[in-house]
């Protein structure tokens, strides 16, 4: 992101900060003190992640200033702007490699997992790769395998 | 008879069985740090349970061969892939990986294994001889400097991480600080920011999160943008001239002490030390800007702080029986269970353990330097898989590696979401280390300051009168302040004011 981008960035990630800062210290004040029992607030629990909360909130402040004064509230977003991001190439791998990482995740536990990590490796592969499909099944065979094999066999780590 | 000493512990352990050992176990750990997710933590606690009924010198040497391995290794994911095969690689990433994608691949990793190998040679000088007295220097770190410690380490790290803006890598510090308090608190317990979660109660995993924002940022990273596309450089010449690595003279020895002071201070592991000799490199440059682009200068430090930081971590192991860094602790446990006793004693009781344990290191870093270099060009062609191949590959390494620490597939969920937040941080030049070490460095911080607080009843004087804590005081306020230009102009009056008094004092006199 570089440019006009940035100050448009900084303008919104400010204040998402600041409202998660202000969520931060506000669970830490909720969080019991167990001041009767250890002498004082600095032993709460909720004293240290208060302080970062503070200091979060103090620094999103300054990024949001900061971006105020580079014009990033001048965020136009338009719905045309809006529509031709969401059909923009990027945001379709985006899209695509989050929810391949995901059923990974999700088929994990439910089948063998050479057989999860074989789906997901051929479908990573034929969706992204310009590899041959008759390749593509033998690299995602191979790879699985030997994951499984490396993995459960020498490390003796045991896989979901 | 230091030096003999060593010499007659390296002369004992020159069998062909330990040899042999020594060769596969480095081997081995390079493999480890090579591979996201699979640390040097990991790699030797595993070895720890299958070398539990080998002889107590073989199975300690594959220990430690594995730890200076593993942590050699992950420079080599880093400099071709710009992942950190370890958190003590993170700053490896800022120069090695620029200079593999301008063509310089084996020139970094040839560079980074010498600078690795004489870093290790540093240490191994502090661990054979300097022991008992560095251990000394490390004891005298309480919770208040060890506070200001854990809080410089973050500011710094956010400092050279995001050099353009600063601001951006100590908020990701402090998010890293915040996401290192959810769980229970280790004063009372308190399950903090866990909802009722049984899963959040242990905390964020490190292995995860860091696999997480290194790794899977990584995967969507290149799978959105398609990078390393563009053709593999030549690798002509990977064993780095003598005139090459000595030009890096001073900058080896710097960062080669920094790494063992920093590896000496318990719990501060690989992961400062090389940001640290990172920093220092870059303060001392005649180049400075040229840092984060492929200076040369900058992967040679990091490499030389994070391997010297391994024989520096070992040193309080040794006469502390307190592990510098999380690996080591691995190695302490393993040196109890095979009947060893570390610990201020050790020098008492079995005085020759300190250069058996330097001979082993120095046997491990030796390896290390020969099967660094001359598989440089089998690891260089990793660059050559098309990222459409690699990527998915790494993503279920990814998976593999979170999974295996704990065995929760809960994990796998926390890699999965550092690393959907990790690449529009990534996009907005918000750093991935400082976020990490702040959540490597968070439970010590907040330990270190409550408890500091509660044994003075609430007092805050002892953070800011004790010597150390003063010295650390005065970096995090250069770290801080030190590019404020009025800071600057304040800095370059006192200097001119200074000066002066000097030549009026000189000129009354003449």
């Amino acid at each position: 992101m570089q440019g006009k981008g940035m100050p448009r960035a900084d303008f919104i990630m400010g204040l998402i900060l600041m409202a998660f800062s202000v969520f931060i210290i506000r669970e830490s004040l909720r969080m019991p003190t167990f001041e009767k029992d250890w002498g004082g607030f600095y032993a709460a629990p909720g004293f240290v992640p208060m302080i970062f909360g503070g200091i979060i909130f103090a620094m999103s402040l300054f990024l949001w200033i900061r971006a105020v004064r580079n014009k990033g509230y001048k965020t136009n977003i338009t719905r045309e702007k809006l529509r031709s991001f969401l059909r923009s190439k990027t945001v379709h791998r985006w899209c695509l490699a989050t929810a391949y990482a995901f059923l990974f995740f999700f088929l994990l536990g439910r089948i063998y997992f050479y057989l999860a990590a074989f789906l997901v490796l051929f479908l990573f592969m034929v969706t992204f790769g310009k590899e041959k499909l008759l390749n593509v099944l033998i690299i995602s065979f191979v790879t699985s395998a030997a994951i499984y094999f490396v993995f459960t066999r020498i490390f003796l780590v045991p896989l979901p | 008879m230091g030096p003999l000493n060593l010499f007659h512990e390296l002369w004992n352990l020159m069998t062909p069985g330990i040899l042999f050992s020594v060769f596969w176990a480095t081997m081995l750990g390079i493999m480890v740090g090579m591979l996201p997710g699979l640390t040097a933590t990991m790699g030797i606690a595993l070895l720890t349970g299958l070398t539990f009924q080998w002889a107590t010198e073989n199975a300690i040497v594959i220990l430690i061969a594995m730890y200076v391995g593993a942590i050699y290794g992950g420079s080599r994911s880093a400099i071709l892939v710009n992942i950190p095969g370890t958190p003590a690689n993170a700053a490896a990433c800022l120069d090695g990986y620029p200079l593999a994608r301008s063509g310089r691949a084996g020139e970094a990793i040839g560079l980074a294994t010498t600078s690795s190998f004489l870093g290790s040679f540093i240490a191994l000088i502090f661990m054979a001889f300097f022991t008992p007295y560095l251990g000394q220097i490390a004891l005298r770190f309480l919770s208040y400097e060890f506070f200001w410690l854990t809080l410089f380490g973050v500011l710094i790290c956010g400092n050279l991480t995001a050099p353009e803006d600063p601001l951006k890598g100590w908020i990701a510090g402090f998010l890293g600080l915040f996401l290192a308090m959810v769980g229970m608190d280790a004063i009372q317990a308190y399950p903090r920011f866990a909802y009722g979660k049984v899963d959040l109660y242990g905390g964020l995993s490190l292995i995860p999160a860091l696999v997480g924002v290194y790794g899977m940022t990584e995967v969507i990273q290149s799978t959105v943008e398609g990078v390393r596309q563009e053709p593999l450089a030549q690798v002509k010449r990977v064993i780095p001239r003598l005139g090459e690595v000595l030009k890096h003279w001073k900058n080896i020895v710097r960062s080669g002490i920094i790494g063992t002071f920093v590896g000496a201070i318990p719990g501060v592991g690989e992961n400062i030390a090389s940001f640290v000799a990172y920093d220092f490199a870059q303060r001392a440059s005649k180049t400075p800007e040229k840092f984060g682009k492929g200076a040369v200068e900058g992967l040679v430090a990091a490499e030389t702080g994070d391997n010297a930081c391994v024989g520096g971590a070992i040193i309080p192991v040794l006469v502390l029986a307190v592990p510098g860094s999380p690996p080591a602790a691995v190695l302490l446990a393993a040196m109890w269970l095979h009947g060893m006793r570390p610990g201020p004693l050790l020098v008492i009781e079995a005085p020759n353990t300190i250069y058996q344990v330097s001979a082993m290191f120095l046997m491990a870093s030796v390896a290390m330097l020969i099967l660094g270099l001359s598989m440089v060009r089998l690891v260089v062609k990793i660059l050559k898989v098309p990222t459409a191949v690699l990527m998915p590959i790494i993503l279920v390494l990814c998976a593999v590696g979170s999974f295996a620490i704990n065995g929760r597939v809960f994990d796998i969920l926390v890699m999965l979401l550092f690393g959907l937040i990790g690449y529009p941080l990534r996009k907005m030049k918000y750093p991935d280390a400082p976020l990490i070490l702040g959540l490597i460095l968070g439970p010590m911080l907040d330990e270190n300051l409550r408890r500091g607080l509660l044994l003075n009843h609430g007092d805050i004087t002892p953070f800011f009168t004790r010597p150390i804590s003063i010295i650390l005081i005065i970096f995090i306020l250069i770290t801080l302040f030190g590019r404020n230009p009025y800071v600057k102009q304040a800095f370059q009056a006192m200097k001119r004011s200074l000066l002066g008094a000097v030549g009026i004092g000189r000129s009354r006199k003449g």
